[in-house]
């Protein structure tokens, strides 16, 4: 999302806090942008990062919190669950779930491919709706680890996931997925 | 992970690498000048163990002996000779020769991630 895209949204609110998934380019490369746009915006991000190094150069460092997984922090009346990410490519990474409103913003895990010109389309709003296929090669490219990993192990970790949280909708790598786990 | 065909310059990123003392002068050491010193190839087999248990979460979803026979199956597919790892000290010359050590560093790593 481009910041112009983003202060669209935004019309004119400023934004108080970022909830950082991870530290990776895709995911983190606006925010030396975003933290000069919008003075004393605060980064919450997992302890396991390393945010002294991978952020401090975007982003004053008393405006980084660390937040350990599993933590709940109460943000303007409303609750925000911080979780260990199962699906990653950094330590570090984490998933945020939104109690009220049964969203998890999942980062990198359960993306997929779609066709040109659907970047902000809704999962509803895609006619031919998502194929396994989709989902599946996505995640063979995000996570390469998968040629070595047992299905039945990762699908039991899953399953567990899930089964501890009621999600309704997914928000994952710039797509919002209607559907229901 | 980049290999060059030409020199056998494999670089790993993230894995295979050893802990070493930056107060001591270390991180500009080969490996090989590490092992003239107190460092031995047991402690090399720990420290890729360990480290590969942090880096990697994902291990918990494997099999030992087969992250073990990826690593052999490497060297067996490309001429390794310098072995650099982002946040260990190189292996400079004949990196084959710490196949062993890799393998068995991986297979370690996995048996020691979260089975349920």
């Amino acid at each position: 999302m481009s910041m112009a895209e983003l202060a669209s949204i935004l019309d004119g609110v400023k934004p108080v806090g970022v909830f950082l998934t991870h530290s990776e380019l895709p995911h983190s490369s606006n925010l030396r942008t975003v933290s000069e746009t919008w003075s004393g915006i605060q980064v919450d991000v997992s302890t396991i990062m390393l945010s002294y190094i991978e952020l401090a150069p975007a982003v004053p460092i008393d405006q980084i919190t660390n937040v350990k997984p599993d933590t709940t922090i109460n943000f303007d009346g409303r609750d925000l669950i911080l979780l260990d990410a199962l699906l990653k490519d950094q330590p570090g990474s984490q998933w945020i779930y939104d109690p009220m409103t049964k969203i998890l913003f999942s980062g990198d895990g359960f993306g997929y491919y779609h066709a040109p010109g659907k970047c902000h389309a809704f999962s509803g709003e895609l006619a031919e709706g998502i194929q396994t296929e989709q989902f599946q090669a996505y995640h063979h490219s995000a996570f390469r680890f998968f040629r070595w990993v047992k299905a039945e192990r990762f699908n039991s970790d899953l399953d567990r996931f899930f089964a501890n949280l009621p999600v309704d909708r997914l928000s994952l790598y710039g797509r919002l997925g209607a559907q229901s786990s | 992970m980049p290999i060059c065909p030409w020199t056998g310059f494999l670089f790993t990123a993230d894995w295979g690498h050893n802990l070493h003392e930056p107060a001591c002068g270390q991180c500009f050491q080969f490996l090989d000048e590490m092992l003239a010193g107190d460092y031995t190839t047991d402690l090399l087999v720990d420290d890729i163990k360990v480290n590969a248990w942090y880096q990697f979460p994902w291990l918990a979803w494997t099999e030992p002996e087969e992250l073990a026979s990826a690593v052999t199956d490497l060297f067996q597919g490309y001429q390794v000779n310098i072995f650099a790892p982002s946040h260990g000290n190189v292996i400079r010359k004949d990196a084959a020769r710490y196949v062993d050590q890799l393998a068995e560093g991986m297979r370690q790593a996995s048996d020691m991630a979260v089975k349920r």
